[in-house]
């Protein structure tokens, strides 16, 4: 059953025409009635005398009730409840545009290489960059069955500024693509690995290791293979579209 | 002082706003206190304050926020600087009423 107050406050919200404030008008005046009432109790009216005098002083249901609507106007409430459908449709929208354009392999596989990031061994021959920093060292040293001397050089890259595009590096997944690698013979050509080239190469020239590829967001490692005639003694790197006067040397022991 | 209620109808905006220029205040507590510092001259339907303080959001010349207090989730008013202007202007609006009126009644001419 109704209490008088619900029956008052139904007359009320009755009167309000746009019906998604119902719920809240009703609450509030609830609350105001409320506190008038435990008032009086606290000054101490008996409870059913309380609620009496309270539910009289909130005044005539439908005065209020018209008040109300006039300014709870319903084309005024739809346009307001319009709008903030759009919005969040909007924001929806823009959400799923930006996940739709991720590219999720890349984003996966850079977090992987740079949480397995090895740091550079000590002593390693490293120069300071204008965002970073890049090591080489020596690696392995192998002969391939043609004949010809392969000699591998590590080199780590540290940005400073995640994805930066130091002029050095001009993207982020081919960084070194214009380093020149040069030994006591001269400067080396790159070759792209391809069998038929490789083949048809005899030696002096390098390339990347792609299995030994890593390109997190601020940390890159990649293996570079020399193609040499002999046994390498040292060789150097550097890249001279820097604009900037920098040799990385990297030397190999020489067996006795 | 029972005060006819027309009197008071085109004051209302100016009380209320008068109450909240100090601290933000809810509902029942704007009916308390504008009882206390009119000596219990101005006694509001209490329903009615609502339909006033809703216009005064519409209006943007109050805010409202919603505050636990006593275990209770209560709309709490607050004026703006929208409002506060408003209050001003009214000031000087009923300023110049008042003055005319007694100018009137008390028998007072320019003339």
């Amino acid at each position: 059953m109704r209490d008088d107050f619900q029956i008052w406050v139904d007359a009320v919200c009755e009167q309000v025409r746009f019906r998604p404030d119902r719920k809240g008008i009703e609450k509030e005046l609830r609350i105001h009635y409320e506190d008038h009432c435990k008032a009086l109790e606290r000054l101490g009216y008996e409870g059913p005398l309380a609620a009496e005098r309270s539910l009289r002083a909130m005044g005539n249901a439908q005065e209020v009730g018209r008040a109300l609507d006039g300014v709870h106007k319903p084309w005024l409430g739809w346009l307001w409840e319009f709008s903030r459908w759009m919005v969040r449709g909007l924001a929806m929208l823009l959400v799923m545009t930006m996940l739709w354009s991720v590219d999720w392999d890349i984003l996966i596989k850079c977090t992987r290489d740079e949480l397995a990031w090895e740091e550079p061994p000590p002593g390693t021959a490293r120069v300071e960059l204008e965002h970073g920093t890049l090591w080489a060292a020596p690696g392995d040293v192998t002969q391939d069955p043609d004949g010809t001397t392969v000699a591998e050089i590590d080199l780590w890259l540290q940005r400073r500024d995640p994805l930066g595009t130091d002029s050095t590096e001009h993207y982020y997944s081919s960084w070194n693509e214009f380093f020149t690698y040069r030994d006591e013979q001269g400067e080396l050509t790159v070759r792209v690995v391809d069998e038929r080239t490789r083949m048809s190469a005899r030696s002096r020239y390098w390339r990347s290791k792609y299995s030994e590829e890593r390109t997190g967001w601020t940390r890159c490692q990649k293996t570079v293979e020399l193609v040499l005639d002999g046994p390498p003694r040292w060789a150097e790197v550097s890249y001279p579209l820097s604009g900037r006067d920098w040799v990385l040397r990297v030397e190999w022991e020489v067996e006795p | 002082m029972k005060i006819d209620k027309s009197l008071m109808s085109g004051s209302t905006t100016l009380l209320i706003l008068s109450l909240l220029a100090k601290e933000e205040m809810y509902g029942y507590q704007m009916i308390v206190e504008l009882a206390r510092r009119s000596n219990r001259t101005f006694e509001l339907k209490e329903g009615t304050l609502y339909p006033i303080l809703h216009g005064l959001e519409a209006e943007r010349l109050v805010t409202v926020r919603e505050k636990e207090a006593d275990g209770r989730v209560r709309k709490y008013y607050r004026i703006t600087k929208k409002g506060l202007k408003a209050l001003e202007a009214k000031k000087e609006e009923w300023g110049v009423f008042t003055e005319q009126v007694n100018a009137v009644i008390h028998g007072a001419s320019l003339a």
